[in-house]
């Protein structure tokens, strides 16, 4: 993926005279989006197929979101990435669709949505933001500002994942979208031990 | 259509440009690889 990249880049900015730097930047930018974009096709095919589509796309954007902010653990390559990507979001969106359709599953999901938030939220309050080796983190102006981030983020998701687990009492289809972010939430904060892990070996 | 390929390069870099700049204030990429920041994104 890297070279795909670098050609588009390279076609990008070489009509705009553009020095090394600058292109380096369009890259570090294009990167980004050929990365959303592809999981996104991906992860839209599965959930199409499998019938989870929205709780595909609730993961993929509840992980994105809260990453963004506390940092996480990262692949060696960039297929290694989108590998891992698509299997999380399609193991959590299934589970988010299907669990509350077990034997008391309805009733689990109403155990493990505060449990799974309350845990990675520990979790997060104690390690992030975790920064990596291409991406380091030296201002603790930033440091601040990621925390408080995400934080908030917590809080926004925390108050959402209440209103859906209320009103899921009405109608328990709509558990699996809690069990999403929660599981989201849990799973972020898995891969910050895991980076912090990495960090320490 | 040759007249039209440069301004659509240019809007291209500036949304590039706009989603690296945003990639750059948070902690890392929003998936599991992270690639070498350009220096001048980098913080100092």
């Amino acid at each position: 993926m890297e070279t795909f990249v670098n050609k588009l880049a390279s076609i990008i900015t070489s009509p705009l005279q553009y020095d090394e730097e600058k292109r380096a930047v369009v890259q570090y930018g294009l990167f980004a989006i050929i990365q959303i974009v592809i999981v996104a096709i991906i992860i839209s095919s599965f959930g199409a197929l499998t019938g989870c589509f929205l709780e595909c796309w609730i993961v993929y954007l509840t992980v994105a979101i809260l990453r963004k902010s506390t940092g996480g653990a990262h692949a060696r390559t960039s297929n290694g990435c989108l590998l891992v990507s698509v299997i999380v979001i399609a193991i959590l969106g299934l589970l988010s669709r299907y669990l509350y359709l077990m034997p008391y599953g309805f009733e689990i999901c109403l155990f493990l949505c505060p449990f799974t938030f309350f845990t990675g939220c520990l979790i997060i309050y104690k390690f992030a933001p975790v920064d990596s080796k291409n991406k380091p983190l030296k201002s603790e102006k930033k440091i601040k500002n990621l925390r408080k981030q995400s934080f908030i983020t917590l809080l926004f998701y925390a108050i959402i994942t209440c209103l859906i687990v209320l009103y899921s009492l009405h109608n328990r289809h709509y558990i699996g979208f809690a069990v999403g972010i929660t599981l989201s939430v849990l799973w972020q904060s898995i891969t910050l031990l895991i980076a912090v892990a990495n960090k320490n070996w | 259509m040759k007249k039209y390929f440069k301004p659509l390069m240019a809007v291209a870099a500036m949304v590039c440009s706009f989603v690296a700049t945003t990639m750059a204030s948070s902690a890392c990429m929003i998936f599991y690889y992270q690639p070498e920041e350009p220096k001048s994104l980098q913080d100092r």
